[in-house]
């Protein structure tokens, strides 16, 4: 299988001379095609610095990013962008939907930013909120819908254009708990049946157990990695937490 | 503490409303400047009708700016209340730590304070500056060199700069501490969270609305067209609510009647920004008609002063010379009821009427001529039958009423007197020779002259006691017969003295000059007649003594009246005309950047999902040219209709090219707005640009 993203001796710092904070110190590890894998953290970890870079929203200040092998930390500007737009898809904590379009327009936008065919958008949009359960709800606006509504139509906007990578940022953040299943339950079905890549980055066990792959940091750094395999969800969440217990006290809300 | 505070606040927010700020000052500016023409005007040597004008002025000057100081007021206390508004969550953070709402009003006190002293200041520095200015441009209209140049300095009008605003600021504070007592702290904490419901208005109601605003619009339209104007009854306030009604209609459903029909285009609708930018516009429409309809009002008033004060004042200037052959026209209509003459059987004319109450007119005039006009009261002279059915048909239909020719009579002159008449205008070639059964039509008001032609055309016969008469010339001849301001010559017959002998004398005139050398002792004549006259025939009122004639026009008062408009008319055109678009225009920008801090949310998602700066920077554009465009476009189609209805009236004293007014106009208030579009599409950049 091919490398869909590679880090490389990534290092954040912030602040000055007199006071510097590694934000992120030299992590590496790399995502295959077809992977959906997990970051877990707590708080101040490092793990939102780490998918700041990864999304190029924030710069590095060493290492290398390497997406689909086009090292991103070099890129500037309109490239920047054009990366961004093509090959990333994004799902956020807060859903980030435009609350004056309907559903519909909201996952239609990110095709209209890439001056998709308006034809071709109409077949894409329906094909993709069928697959997640929302072809009901395509006419309503944002504050009609759910938040597990909402997060789902975020997540038909982040794949619509087939991105190598679909970075998630605390996804089930603001939902309750029925929500946050079915969610990642729609996120199981778009890894399997459409082998789209997931970054996906959160503190709750329950979620990351829906993850193949778990790399656990601390502190900035790399603290463990565990791989799914062939455990059921339920063992896995259990080796999940037994790593939880021994990053320490912070992540103590598991369910 | 609270000052610093107040000081830190209105630091950080200037950079965000600067076009507030720079708006307030000019509004201060402009106060003064036109409030300061009674100083600017007194270092100019001005005589006497001058300077009544000047003072004409300074009165007129005076009653809009109460009425500008209104408007101004509004804006200041509607951008207030927006600046207020967006300043929830900080006001609910003092709040949170303990500061009463008493010493929130405390603080907002001292920064409406620091704001209005220094606009105050900045805005009275510019104004006496460019006041300078004013002089120049006070000097020109009235025709007099500025030798020297002083500094003028106006006390008056500073004071009651301050006092205005003073009062406006005063109202500010007023609605802010209503405003804060309003307040509750869990609203003020959350007001950045709550997300704003969309109300989206059924398509069948906003397609019915759509089509009623048009309606509306068309009927106002129909109404001014078909003479509102002229009659300042129910039907002209019929058009004006129905005209407003369908503005406000027309902004109220046009976004969502837009929306609609793009929507319907997916090529258009699904291509770049474009359903978001729509969707935008749509979102805000609701909150924005009002004061779109208030906008784009105004922006028709500015057109419509601005134009309209200039068709009007280049029109009293064109014919001033023309019409003014001589220095003094005195008319008696010896028909009126309660002139002296009415009604008895041996009529004196001026001349003799002077001699007789032993008033020497030659102490002033130098030469005059003496004329009669005559009334032949048969069926064939009245106008109804001299002219042909299809022009006074022409004539109803654009003038109405304004114009009744029913029962008229034609006027009549004698050629002798004509003649005359037209040695002491020095028009030699205008003097004629009539044969026994010839006549000759004099006129000069532009809208009969077609209508007299076609009758001479047609070689129309008049019988006089049984003689006919033919016309000697095809055209009328085209000359005033007394001073007048605008070509307004109606028409008189001059035919030969016998034929009408005996006929009912209605008008008496004296035509003369002055005995006077140059201009200026003209003036100086002209006051000592006027003055003389008056006095003598007050002092023998008691012995049945009454002034000989009705009116009485002069050279001398023409030029100073159309002068008087001209100016006043100016004055008032760019007073109104500044206050209203910069007003206007402010009032966008500020709601534009208040709309984009709002929307920051917005384009951030916009570029997290991979939309570059480019493509949003349009969207942007779009956005706020839509917005300004909307109420700019109406007012535009409004002001055009509207104003070719008004210029119908005005072309009365004169035609009048109405185009190019209405293209300088159009120039004036694309620069102030143009330069407030710009500030307002750079500002929103500056503020929604990536942290």
């Amino acid at each position: 299988m091919s490398k869909v993203l590679k880090i490389e001796k990534v290092e954040k710092c912030y602040g000055n001379k007199g006071n510097l904070t590694k934000a992120v110190n030299n992590i590496s590890f790399e995502v295959e095609k077809g992977e959906f894998i997990g970051i877990m953290g707590v708080s101040g970890s490092g793990k939102t610095t780490l998918l700041n870079c990864i999304s190029t929203i924030d710069n590095v200040t060493s290492g290398h990013i390497y997406v689909n092998d086009e090292d991103i930390t070099k890129l500037k500007g309109s490239k920047l962008t054009k990366f961004r737009r093509e090959e990333l898809g994004f799902i956020f904590q807060d859903f980030n939907l435009l609350d004056t379009l309907t559903a519909y327009e909201n996952i239609a936008l990110a095709l209209t930013i890439q001056r998709i065919k308006p034809k071709l958008i109409e077949e894409k949009v329906k094909d993709i909120s069928k697959k997640l359960g929302i072809y009901d709800i395509l006419e309503k606006y944002p504050y009609q819908l759910s938040g597990g509504q909402k997060q789902r139509v975020a997540s038909a906007r982040a794949i619509i254009t087939d991105p190598a990578l679909v970075l998630a940022d605390e996804p089930t953040g603001a939902l309750d708990s029925k929500s946050a299943r079915m969610l990642l339950e729609s996120f199981e079905i778009l890894n399997r049946n459409l082998n789209t890549t997931i970054l996906m980055v959160t503190h709750d066990a329950f979620t990351a157990s829906y993850a193949d792959r778990i790399v656990f940091i601390k502190d900035g750094e790399v603290f463990n990695e565990i791989i799914k395999g062939q455990d059921t969800r339920k063992e896995f969440f259990d080796k999940i937490i037994n790593v939880v217990t021994l990053l320490g006290g912070e992540l103590n809300d598991v369910i | 503490m609270s000052f610093k505070l107040s000081c830190k606040n209105i630091q950080k927010s200037f950079k965000d409303y600067s076009i507030y700020f720079i708006t307030l000052i000019f509004g201060v500016a402009i106060f003064y400047v036109f409030n300061s023409i009674d100083a600017q005007s007194s270092m100019l040597e001005l005589n006497s009708s001058k300077n009544e004008m000047v003072k004409n002025l300074v009165e007129i000057i005076g009653t809009i700016s109460i009425f500008v100081s209104i408007i101004l007021g509004f804006l200041i206390v509607y951008a207030n209340n927006f600046l207020i508004r967006r300043r929830k969550k900080e006001l609910g953070l003092y709040m949170t730590l303990g500061m009463g709402k008493g010493k929130i009003s405390k603080l907002l006190l001292t920064e409406t304070i620091i704001i209005g002293v220094i606009s105050l200041v900045l805005g009275l520095i510019i104004g006496i500056f460019s006041s300078q200015l004013l002089s120049v441009l006070i000097a020109k209209m009235f025709e007099t060199d500025m030798s020297k140049f002083t500094f003028v300095f106006s006390k008056e009008s500073l004071i009651k700069t301050c006092m205005y605003f003073g009062i406006i600021y005063f109202l500010v504070m007023i609605f802010n501490i209503i405003t804060i007592s309003k307040y509750k702290l869990i609203n003020l904490i959350n007001a950045n969270k709550k997300s704003e419901k969309i109300k989206i208005k059924n398509r069948f109601v906003t397609m019915i609305l759509f089509i009623l605003s048009i309606v509306f619009i068309g009927y106002s339209y129909y109404l001014l067209k078909n003479d509102a104007l002229m009659q300042p009854d129910s039907k002209f306030l019929t058009m004006i609510i129905s005209g407003s009604m369908g503005t406000l209609l027309f902004f109220a459903s046009l976004s969502g009647f837009l929306l609609r029909v793009i929507q319907m285009n997916k090529k258009i609708y699904f291509k770049d920004l474009n359903m978001f930018v729509l969707r935008q516009i749509n979102s805000r429409i609701n909150t924005n008609m009002i004061s779109m309809s208030l906008i784009c009002i105004m922006l028709l008033l500015t057109i419509g002063i601005l134009s309209g004060s200039m068709s009007l004042s280049n029109s009293f200037n064109t014919d001033l010379k023309e019409n003014n052959l001589t220095d003094v026209t005195m008319v008696n209509y010896v028909t009126l009821e309660g002139n002296s003459e009415y009604d008895k059987d041996e009529i004196l004319n001026l001349e003799e009427r002077f001699i007789k109450d032993n008033f020497d007119i030659s102490k002033y005039i130098k030469e005059y001529v003496q004329y009669n006009v005559y009334n032949v009261q048969e069926e064939n002279t009245l106008m109804s039958n001299f002219l042909l059915k299809e022009d006074i048909d022409k004539f109803k239909d654009e003038y109405g009423d304004m114009f009744n020719l029913d029962g008229e009579y034609l006027r009549f002159m004698k050629e002798s007197e004509y003649n005359k008449l037209m040695d002491i205008y020095n028009k030699e070639n205008f003097r004629i020779n009539l044969k026994d059964n010839e006549y000759v039509v004099v006129a000069n008001f532009e809208k009969v002259l077609p209508a007299y032609n076609n009758s001479l055309k047609n070689s129309r016969i008049i019988t006089i006691n049984g003689k006919e008469y033919i016309p000697q010339r095809e055209n009328c001849i085209e000359v005033t017969t007394q001073n007048a301001s605008f070509k307004m010559n109606l028409g008189i017959i001059v035919i030969k003295d016998e034929a009408i002998k005996g006929s009912k004398l209605i008008e008496n005139i004296i035509c003369g000059n002055y005995l006077a050398k140059n201009d200026n002792e003209a003036e100086k004549t002209e006051e000592n007649f006027i003055k003389d006259i008056s006095t003598f025939y007050k002092s023998h009122e008691s012995e049945g003594l009454y002034r000989p004639y009705e009116q009485f026009f002069t050279k001398i008062i023409m030029n100073a009246s159309s002068l008087g408009i001209k100016t006043i008319l100016t004055f008032i055109g760019l007073y109104l005309g500044i206050i209203f678009s910069i007003t206007s225009a402010a009032i966008l920008a500020i709601q534009q950047l208040s709309q984009s801090s709002d929307n920051k949310e917005r384009y951030e998602i916009l570029r997290k999902i991979g939309a570059d700066t480019k493509i949003i920077n349009r969207s942007l554009f779009i956005q706020i040219a839509i917005f300004f465009m909307l109420p700019l476009s109406l007012a535009l189609v409004h002001s055009i209709v509207g104003l070719s209805e008004i210029n119908k009236i005005i072309a009365i004293y004169g035609e009048i090219d109405l185009t190019s007014n209405i293209i300088i106009t159009t120039l004036f208030i694309l620069l102030v707005y143009g330069g407030y579009f710009i500030a307002t599409y750079l500002g929103s950049k500056s503020i929604i640009k990536e942290r």
